[in-house]
């Protein structure tokens, strides 16, 4: 973990947190979504339910004013057409009075009907002729708010607007008096009372919390039918719509359906307090958000279960790849699902896999390779030694070609004036001829160490020939200069097969393995042995012996390195010039582990091989 | 009968040696100290054997070999070298030198070759 770096908050947060609160957050906000569009259908269902019924009830109730209305303007009417009121309007006679009193009151019911307030009758000018009625005391006040007279042959009987009088709503019923001009009016004074009868009746048609209110179409008097209320105000324009207000006297505002009652000025309504209406709405919300709480809570579990599946995995791969990361081998992950996550864990542990081989691969690689460089290394040096020793070889080949050209001359010249002596004095002294051989062999070593030289810085061609290693040893046998005490063994059949090689080659490397057996036999005595076989594989051994000291193991090898010499004398080349030889001439030339004494093996082709 | 012997080489003490040897053993030596004078020497006489350096100022020997082998096919000439080239060795014995030896000479060897 600690090698990612987030880019923001958000990336901080687990994934096992994340997909809870990612899916929680989503089935809310559907569960908002869905919730509201469903609340505002059921508040608009509601509504529209509600308005249906309003105005059902409202046409029901209009009818029922409005047929109440024109019974009442007939009942006016009827009283206006007694002649005994035409004939009183028309000519105000005391004597007339109590007829005409007796009409106004009896013929309007003014005196059975508690509805009515009072009855009067008004003259052209509108100036009362006549009173009558309970709450005649009152008449003053009502005819000061003044009533509009009929126009001229209008409908002879109509009601009027609504008012309120000391806290009671009364409306007038205005009938004509006779067609005389100016016209008289009789005034039924009514008042709005709503009986209990009424109210249960409309309780049953529009439920308890409904109201139906009256009032004038400009909206100035409104009555429940009880008692003046407050409305709203719709200031004579109503409409066949649903109208929504506030008025004193209830709690929050109130759905109303205002309906015109024709021929009246007035206008019904029924009205419903909204929160009844709506009430419905707040259980369904209620249970809405039960629902969508559960749906949540649900989805939030879900969600936490799944993105355990998901991200427990995911912590087991990164813990993996941070034991890889450290070098180590991790376990299998191994997931038991075949989902994209089961592949990806198995597309992981094949990469794992391939990891740790690929690491062992690597590991074995850089092994050889420093080995093949340890190796190359050691070659290096030793070719770097190589070098150098052919270089000190080269300079020291000129130098010794030249001086050991040089050499041979004066050497020769000794030797011969020595071997002149030899020849000429008669019956030497002893020591004479000692001296003689001690100039005669000094003679003899340095020719062998300049040729030696000679033959080391030239480069070997054999001229290859059949030849007999018989008659070639008996050659060198017969050269060789053996002191006393040292026997020579010869064993090298004629019957062998001749070998092919390069006579003076071989006769120079059998000459010098054949003295430095004898050297290294030394002045206290011992043997030499020379013998020869070929035992079938295509090739002659010729093996020289010795009872000499041997060579010491380890330095087999080394002895036929240039400039090596155990010798007090002597540069070193002749091995490593006889070696040179037999190998121009395709044979080997070894110094193997003898009895004691040193064992030089010399193998060559054998001529049927070779040719 | 005298076996007259040319002995050539420009180191007069190396002439003077051989041929006492020489002489010790029965032979009549004649000395020469250069090719020229070899070649001008092997005309007037009648020598048995011609004992010849190869490296020598101005004639050197293998041409005065040559020289003398042109003049006098059945001439026996043995060539003594302080070098040890075998190419010249084999050149000069294939075409007639007796034996080519280095030096120092092996006395022995040589008086027995030449008999």
């Amino acid at each position: 973990m600690a090698t990612l770096h987030p880019a923001g908050s958000i990336a901080r947060i687990p994934i096992g947190l994340k997909l809870p609160l990612v899916a929680g957050m989503l089935v809310l906000a559907v569960a908002l979504i869905m919730g509201f569009a469903a609340l505002v259908a059921v508040r608009q269902t509601l509504l529209a339910t509600a308005a249906d019924r309003e105005r059902q009830v409202a046409e029901l109730f209009v009818d029922v004013y409005g047929g109440a209305a024109k019974v009442y303007a007939n009942q006016a009417r009827t009283a206006a057409a007694r002649p005994a009121l035409i004939r009183y309007a028309a000519r105000p006679d005391p004597a007339s009075r109590f007829q005409a009193l007796d009409a106004l009151e009896f013929r309007t019911g003014s005196a059975q009907d508690t509805q009515v307030v009072a009855v009067e009758l008004l003259g052209g000018a509108g100036e009362q002729l006549l009173a009558t009625g309970s709450g005649s005391a009152d008449l003053s006040r009502l005819h000061a708010l003044g009533v509009v007279p009929l126009p001229p042959h209008a409908d002879s009987g109509r009601v009027g607007p609504f008012r309120v009088v000391d806290g009671r709503v009364v409306y007038p019923v205005v009938a004509r008096v006779g067609d005389g001009e100016p016209t008289a009016h009789v005034v039924i004074w009514r008042r709005v009372t709503g009986t209990p009868e009424t109210r249960r009746r409309v309780a049953e048609l529009i439920g308890t919390g409904g109201t139906i209110l009256t009032g004038n179409t400009d909206g100035s008097v409104w009555t429940d039918q009880a008692r003046a209320v407050d409305g709203p105000s719709i200031a004579g324009d109503v409409r066949d719509t649903v109208i929504t207000y506030r008025r004193a006297g209830v709690n929050g505002p109130m759905l109303g359906y205002p309906l015109a009652i024709p021929g009246t000025p007035w206008v019904l309504m029924v009205e419903f307090p909204r929160a009844t209406v709506l009430a419905p709405t707040s259980a369904f919300a209620r249970d809405l958000m039960a629902v969508g709480l559960v749906g949540v809570a649900l989805s939030l579990l879900v969600a936490w279960l799944l993105s355990g599946r998901l991200s427990r995995p995911l912590r087991r791969l990164t813990a993996a790849a941070e034991v890889i990361t450290r070098g180590g081998e991790p376990d299998r992950v191994a997931f038991r699902r075949s989902d994209e996550l089961g592949v990806l864990g198995a597309a992981f542990d094949t990469m794992a896999t391939g990891v740790r081989d690929s690491r062992q691969r690597l590991e074995d690689e850089v092994g050889a390779r420093t080995t093949a460089l340890n190796e190359t290394l050691t070659q290096l040096r030793d070719a770097q030694e190589t070098l150098v020793r052919r270089e000190k070889l080269a300079t020291i080949g000129q130098l010794a070609s030249s001086v050991g050209h040089e050499l041979r001359n004066p050497l020769g010249v000794i030797s011969n004036a020595a071997y002149y002596l030899e020849l000429v004095v008669p019956d030497p002294q002893p020591e004479v001829v000692e001296y003689l051989g001690i100039i005669r062999r000094q003679v003899e070593i340095s020719t062998k160490i300049i040729n030696d030289l000679l033959d080391f810085s030239r480069v070997a061609r054999a001229d290859r020939h059949p030849l007999a290693l018989h008659a070639l040893v008996d050659t060198q046998l017969r050269d060789l200069a053996v002191p006393e005490g040292i026997t020579v063994e010869h064993d090298v059949p004629d019957t062998l097969p001749a070998v092919f090689a390069d006579p003076v080659h071989v006769g120079q490397v059998v000459q010098n393995l054949l003295t430095n057996a004898v050297q290294a036999v030394g002045p206290g005595g011992g043997t030499v042995q020379i013998r020869a076989t070929s035992n079938g594989d295509g090739t002659a051994h010729l093996e020289v012996r010795d009872s000499g000291p041997g060579v010491d193991e380890g330095m087999h090898e080394k002895i036929f390195e240039p400039l090596f010499t155990t010798k007090a004398r002597g540069i070193g080349l002749g091995l490593a010039v006889s070696r040179s030889l037999v190998v121009a001439n395709g044979g080997k030339l070894t110094s193997e582990p003898g009895d004691g004494g040193g064992r030089f093996v010399l193998t060559l082709p054998l001529a049927e091989q070779g040719e | 009968m005298t076996r007259r012997v040319l002995v050539v080489d420009d180191d007069v003490e190396m002439v003077r040696t051989l041929a006492d040897i020489l002489r010790l053993r029965g032979w009549s030596p004649d000395v020469a100290y250069s090719g020229e004078e070899a070649v001008a020497a092997e005309q007037d006489g009648d020598y048995e054997l011609v004992l010849m350096d190869i490296k020598m100022p101005g004639m050197d020997g293998v041409t005065a070999f040559r020289l003398i082998r042109a003049h006098n096919p059945a001439a026996r000439v043995v060539l003594m070298t302080a070098h040890t080239e075998p190419e010249i060795m084999r050149a000069a014995v294939s075409e007639g030198a007796v034996r080519v030896i280095t030096k120092p000479v092996d006395l022995r060897s040589l008086l027995r070759l030449i008999g």
